[in-house]
């Protein structure tokens, strides 16, 4: 390399600088958020406030906030495998004049077959499948499997359409050192379905936040 | 051109600018500089189909725009009301079946450029914006199917909003390439890769950051459909701009085809707008997925992949194969062009070809079976590819790259016997060679991982060691055939060659 070149190369870097500072703007303004959705790395599972302010962590500006609880009555799942499904909202953040969307969140609760601490167990968990985003479904009857490439169901399950990726919410699996229950039994889905937090105060269910992640 | 046989540092950048030069001026974007050839074969007619294609849907783009409201709760309306007009309707599908058209003719360039070799003597270029026409048409389609805001567009969009998010989310059982306490029946390669992936990642969140951007949000709404909207037009009108500057340059003629002809295609788009009207579906609701839920045919083949493979590796492919594509194409050395002379490559080009139909298929027909099948598509392929070797062999008798590919058949079949039926077993993810196989089996040994043994997968491997041994003894017999021949042609060689 000559002086001249070597000199051209120093000239370039300021003005290649000045342009990424001219472009950058641009791309803030496809996505003005300032941090990540979600990573694998952070355990921001659970309600937001149990976490915020907690090692560090602050909520991204495009974390989807809950809206409003759901609250279920206990006599709404008399026997196991009684199951409810129900909408919680969400207000996450939308890149347009609106600023805010409010999206909704199908999920099901599912009593379990066995109870715990003499309380009935819930599984809550929401539809939205964690492989590709589609909504599943709840099989009452284990024979329903078969059309999602399952037929050795034992139980009722957890199956998407899409990309038949089947969840028995009998077992656990572990995502982030956590055993989180809902594991996959068939299908190509990486983990269980997201979870919902949930309270059992006296007589009813109360679901307060979804684990973050995912897409609504 | 300079000598090229001494090799000067300094010359490189000339040199590269050089090799650039050259297929710049070689650029051929609709087939416009074939225009003797298109009178003996209609394959070269397809550049001019596709840009006829294409005005015919800028053309009817322009009114749809007038007619079309682009917002969540009034487009599914504004589309179904147009649906119920009989001009609107012909207007639609005239839109619809043209960008269809526009694939169709996209993907049969591509093919035709495969088979004929046309990236050879300089057309490297050409054929990777061939490539590029076909990717912006399938990327427009996609783009354009949303606006309509229907069950189908909803859910595939959701689908192609979230495979992205992939990039940044590592494979199941990750773990540090280096970090062999924690490997949990993973494998080495895709701890390397997934290290990358991740390290990048948490620079810049590339999946989440390309999820939201192509949404405009966490969620698909309002801000989505504008996004795409937008890009519906982007991708259309800067390509105009740019193609309407290379012909300008140029002084080509943009479509070569005789008037009949394009008054076919057009007739023929006409009436199957006419006798098939673009279908409007039922209105998106995010709340249910219908089973089975589908994606316009064009993806239908990447939708199977989906399903067969563990979602990290399905997005790392789908992204890949245009790459993994052009790349190829600079494997094909020497000057031949006749595919049925380019064994290896004639035999890639028909097993992507099928894959692309069977995929297809059977995602309509809802047929996966995720744990047995994708061995028997990595047969298939490897099977291909093994075919195209034989035929390359026999015909060009070279003996080393036959030795070579068959000792590694070897190998690596000898390894799936021991060693596969564990990976299966333990990871869901098949196809996975040797070295994986043996970290397997290491961590089964020394970490204690859970292992059975499953008799379909041993048969399997014990399948690819005859398989492999059959192929020595193709090879053998081959070679022996050719003993006189070789003879004659090591007497040639010894006649022409200077003894050193």
């Amino acid at each position: 390399m000559n002086r001249r070149d070597f000199l051209k190369l120093i000239v370039s870097i300021p003005v290649l600088g000045a342009l990424a500072l001219f472009v950058s703007p641009l791309f803030r303004y496809l996505r003005p958020s300032s941090g990540p959705l979600q990573t694998t790395d952070w355990d921001v599972s659970g309600n937001p406030t149990d976490w915020q302010g907690k090692s560090g962590l602050v909520a991204p500006p495009d974390m989807p906030q809950a809206e409003r609880q759901v609250t279920f009555n206990l006599a709404d799942f008399p026997s196991p495998w009684s199951f409810q499904p129900f909408t919680f909202s969400q207000r996450s953040k939308e890149y347009t004049f609106r600023h805010f969307q409010a999206s909704k969140i199908p999920g099901f609760v599912v009593r379990l077959p066995e109870d715990k601490d003499g309380k009935p167990d819930f599984i809550v968990v929401s539809r939205i499948c964690p492989h590709m985003g589609c909504v599943f479904n709840f099989l009452p009857d284990p024979a329903e499997a078969a059309a999602y490439n399952y037929p050795s169901a034992k139980n009722p399950l957890f199956a998407c359409p899409c990309h038949l990726s089947v969840y028995d919410p009998l077992q656990t699996q572990e995502v982030n050192g956590k055993n989180i229950p809902g594991k996959v039994v068939s299908g190509p889905a990486p983990r269980p379905p997201r979870q919902f937090t949930y309270d059992i105060k006296d007589a009813t269910l109360v679901i307060t936040a979804l684990e973050a992640g995912g897409i609504a | 051109m300079t000598a090229t046989n001494s090799f000067d540092v300094k010359a490189l950048p000339a040199q590269g600018f050089q090799w650039v030069k050259d297929r710049v001026q070689k650029i051929d974007l609709f087939d416009e500089t074939k225009a003797d050839l298109q009178a003996e074969s209609p394959w070269y007619q397809l550049g001019g189909m596709y840009y006829l294609a294409w005005m015919l849907v800028l053309f009817t783009g322009i009114v749809l725009v007038a007619l079309y409201l682009p917002t969540t709760a009034q487009a599914f309306n504004s589309v179904d009301l147009l649906s119920h007009n009989p001009l609107g309707s012909v207007l639609r599908g005239l839109h619809k079946y043209s960008g269809d058209a526009m694939i169709i003719a996209a993907t049969l360039r591509v093919y035709r450029m495969w088979f004929t070799a046309e990236y050879k003597n300089k057309g490297e270029l050409t054929f990777i914006l061939g490539i590029l026409l076909l990717v912006i048409a399938m990327y427009s389609g996609l783009s354009g199917y949303l606006l309509i805001w229907n069950q189908r567009a909803f859910w595939a969009t959701k689908v192609f909003a979230t495979f992205p998010t992939y990039l940044d989310i590592t494979p199941a059982n990750w773990a540090w390439p280096w970090d062999f306490a924690h490997y949990k029946n993973s494998w080495l390669i895709p701890n390397i890769i997934g290290a990358g992936t991740k390290l990048v990642g948490n620079l810049t969140h590339q999946g989440f950051s390309t999820s939201q951007i192509l949404m405009g949000g966490s969620s698909i709404g309002q801000a989505t459909m504008t996004r795409f909207y937008s890009l519906h037009f982007a991708l259309s009108l800067i390509l105009l701009v740019l193609s309407e500057l290379y012909f300008y340059k140029n002084r080509m003629k943009r479509i070569n085809l005789k008037k009949p002809v394009m008054f076919l295609i057009i007739a023929l788009l006409v009436f199957t707008a006419i006798i098939f009207p673009a279908e409007s579906g039922t209105r998106s609701n995010p709340e249910v997925t219908p089973l089975p839920i589908l994606s316009d045919w064009y993806f239908l083949a990447l939708y199977q992949l989906l399903k067969y493979m563990d979602p990290y590796w399905a997005t790392l492919w789908t992204l890949g194969i245009p790459f993994v594509t052009i790349g190829l194409t600079f494997l094909d050395f020497g000057s031949e062009r006749h595919w049925l002379k380019r064994p290896i490559f004639a035999t890639i080009g028909i097993m992507a070809a099928m894959e692309f139909i069977v995929f297809s298929l059977l995602i309509i027909a809802n047929m996966a079976n995720i744990e047995n099948d994708p061995p028997y598509w990595f047969a298939h392929l490897i099977s291909m590819i093994t075919i195209g070797q034989f035929w390359h062999w026999t015909m060009y008798k070279q003996r080393l790259p036959m030795t070579v590919w068959v000792l590694f058949n070897l190998v690596t079949s000898t390894w799936y016997l021991f060693f596969w039926h564990l990976v299966v077993e333990n990871t869901k993810l098949n196809g996975a060679f040797g070295g994986h196989s043996m970290i397997a089996w290491f961590e089964a040994t020394f970490h204690g991982a859970a292992v059975s043994i499953n008799f379909t997968n041993l048969y399997w491997s014990m399948l690819w060691v005859g398989f492999s041994v059959l192929q020595m003894l193709v090879a053998g017999f081959l070679f022996w055939m050719d003993r006189a021949k070789r003879d004659e042609r090591e007497a040639s060689l010894q006649l022409e060659g200077a003894p050193a």
